[in-house]
């Protein structure tokens, strides 16, 4: 019995001996062979090391192979010191901090080392590791990437070149400058290039008194194309305006008409070309104190209106010019005055976007220019490029154009009267009333009682539309402005409630006896102007002009 | 609205100032039952001083349906102001507007 014990404890020792022999051969074959030439002579050959160091001092406990050849240094003694040394001025701060926090969380960052007179790219992403003695320790992963670098900033320059060449071919080819200053308004105009050449387009033209043409336009897509593109209709509305102006016997030159003139020169080309631009072109006169525009599918043009204190948003019906052979184009009229400002743009300010994708929008625009209402035009200008380059972050996708226009003369001979009214439809007969007597004490001798009463049914249709479209809101008030001059007078109707399209009316047919559809085209048919703008705060003001003197939309 | 037969002719005359949307619905719902046997309607608008899209609307509605039974409608003494409005939609295209009473009544008689 005992041999039996004393055979069954030699065989177990025997077993052990066997098992741990085997487990320490399999180990020392598996172990890496770090110290092995050919190991080190590829490692040396990575432009790439691995180090560990001391969180506390940066003092280098290991290198791989690649580091001598990295730093151009041995790593025994080499410590936050040494590298201090070495590392770009500009890049140190962030460098340090990222050691500093690296004994406690992961890291990146980039940093310059300039070693024999050459400057590489290091990139370094650093992890935290517990070490002895509760000693923190940070395993850095060093990575040379100055070819990379190398070509993106050459891509960087190359594409800076492009902007620049972009910004000259725009500012040569695509932006004008007014020629004079004017006594009744100021002016201002910017843009400010995006990463790539834009269509943008800008331009003035002098119209003698305190008169300015101006347009700006935007052209579909980036690059040469659109500048040219850009370019060609600038030079289409140049020629047009001066072959009209040019023709014998024409007294009168309207916007309309150079709209139309240019189209007949540009349209066909751009649709065989397939492609398009949007486009306000407007006209200022200081001394009547009138807004003449034609909108081609562009932005709203934003009025701030200080009797008001409001903005509102005036837009035309036109499509964009290419997307048809042929329109007929609808001019607007607005009256504008002392203290107002007007805003025209490019969709690049309004789509400016902020890191989260949010874009800056008509609202915050609207909101902006209120509450700078105060600011001279150049003021404006630069506030709304400040703001706008702030929220995108100075990434901009498109190009930031701009022309504000701010009225600084009171317009002569100005009547303006106004009531507030209940949105209730019981206003409909004060509201009529109102403007009758308007139209009695100060238009008696200047309208025939014929148009008098087309004037009338024209406001009554008007006040009917708002009151049958809205829903009644005794707490609410509605706003009836009467404003005349030597030249115009305006009827305006200002309420709460919802903006539909009051352009669009047919001629009714009353043979056939259509009983309804007449409202909007008695208005349209009695006045020279209709404008309905939206503005901030639900609020919708539909102004309608009646030009005094022989001129006449059609 | 004073209704009456003259010479066989149903003459109604609305005792409104205004034609509009806020009276257009009365003006309807009176006038329809009380033309619907007549066969010469004349619509007297001397009260009348303002008639607005919807009143024209249900002027354009008594007018049909009055042409639509066989019947014969006229419009008389509408005022300047009226008128505007009448020519502005060119109403004349489908119903005969005069002047006075008498001269309405005179066709009417024909």
């Amino acid at each position: 019995m005992p041999s039996a014990i004393v055979i069954a404890a030699v065989t177990t020792i025997a077993l052990a001996a066997v098992s741990l022999a085997t487990i320490l051969s399999w180990r020392q074959k598996t172990k890496l062979p770090l110290d092995a030439p050919e190991f080190q002579d590829f490692a040396g050959s990575l432009a790439m090391t691995i180090v560990i160091i001391e969180a506390r001092d940066g003092r280098v406990l290991y290198a791989s192979p690649g580091f001598a050849a990295m730093f151009d240094a041995d790593p025994s003694g080499f410590d936050l010191g040494t590298l201090k040394t070495m590392v770009h001025q500009d890049d140190m701060d962030n460098l340090e901090s990222g050691l500093r926090a690296g004994g406690e969380q992961p890291f990146e960052t980039e940093f310059r080392l300039e070693t024999k007179g050459e400057t590489h790219w290091l990139h370094l992403k650093g992890f935290p590791v517990p070490g002895r003695r509760k000693r923190r320790r940070i395993v850095l992963w060093i990575e040379d990437r100055s070819t990379r670098k190398t070509e993106e900033l050459a891509l960087v320059q190359a594409r800076d070149y492009e902007v620049a060449i972009g910004a000259r071919i725009q500012q040569a080819l695509l932006l004008g400058q007014p020629e004079r200053q004017y006594t009744t308004f100021q002016l201002a105009s910017m843009t400010l290039p995006s990463q790539k050449i834009d269509g943008d387009f800008i331009d003035f033209f002098d119209g003698g008194d305190e008169v300015l043409d101006l347009m700006l336009g935007d052209v579909m897509g980036k690059g040469i194309p659109a500048a040219l593109t850009g370019a060609a209709a600038r030079n289409a509305l140049t020629r047009a305006r001066l072959a009209l102006s040019d023709e014998p016997g024409r007294s009168s030159l309207s916007v309309r008409d150079i709209v139309g003139a240019a189209e007949k020169r540009i349209a066909g080309k751009l649709m065989h070309l397939k492609t398009f631009f949007t486009l306000v072109y407007g006209r200022i006169d200081g001394t009547e104190g009138l807004f003449r525009f034609v909108d081609c599918g562009h932005t709203s043009i934003i009025q701030y209106e200080r009797r008001s204190g409001r903005c509102w948003r005036l837009k035309g019906a036109n499509a964009p010019m290419g997307f048809l052979p042929e329109q007929d184009y609808v001019e607007y009229t607005v009256p504008v005055d002392e203290g107002d400002l007007l805003f025209l743009y490019s969709d690049g300010i309004t789509e400016a976007t902020d890191s989260e994708g949010e874009q800056f929008g008509d609202l915050r625009l609207l909101k902006l220019i209120r509450s700078n209402s105060l600011l001279d035009a150049a003021e404006l200008l630069e506030k709304i490029k400040q703001i706008t380059f702030s929220f995108a972050s100075g990434d901009f996708k498109d190009d930031v154009t701009g022309i504000s226009i701010r009225m600084v003369k009171k317009i002569g001979n100005l009547v303006s009267l106004s009531r507030t009214f209940v949105q209730t439809l019981d206003s409909l007969h004060p509201i009529r009333d109102f403007f009758d007597q308007c139209l009695g004490e100060h238009l008696a001798g200047s309208l025939s009682a014929e148009t008098q009463d087309s004037v009338l049914i024209a406001i009554g249709e008007a006040a009917s539309n708002i009151f049958k479209h809205n829903a009644p809101d005794e707490h609410r008030h509605c706003a009836a402005s009467f404003r005349k001059t030597d030249s115009w007078v305006a009827f305006s109707l200002y309420y709460h409630g919802v903006d539909y399209d009051w352009q669009e009316w047919t001629v009714p047919r009353v043979e056939s006896f259509q009983t309804s559809g007449y409202g909007l085209y008695l208005i349209g048919e009695v006045m020279d102007s209709v404008t309905v703008s939206p503005g901030d705060d639900g609020l919708v003001r539909i102004c309608m002009l009646l030009y005094l003197s022989g001129e006449r939309r059609r | 609205m004073t209704v009456e037969t003259i010479r066989g002719a149903l003459v109604m005359k609305p005792d409104i100032k205004h034609l509009d949307t806020l009276s257009a619905g009365d003006f309807s719902s009176d006038c329809g039952p009380a033309a619907a046997a007549a066969d010469r309607v004349i619509l007297d608008l001397s009260l009348v001083q303002f008639v607005d899209s919807t009143g024209l609307g249900a002027i354009l509605n008594l007018v049909r349906d009055t042409i639509a039974r066989g019947a014969r409608i006229a419009i008389c003494c509408a005022q300047p102001s009226v008128k505007v409005l009448f020519r502005m939609v060119q109403l004349t295209k489908l119903v005969t507007i005069f002047d006075t009473r008498e001269l309405a009544l005179s066709w009417a008689d024909n």
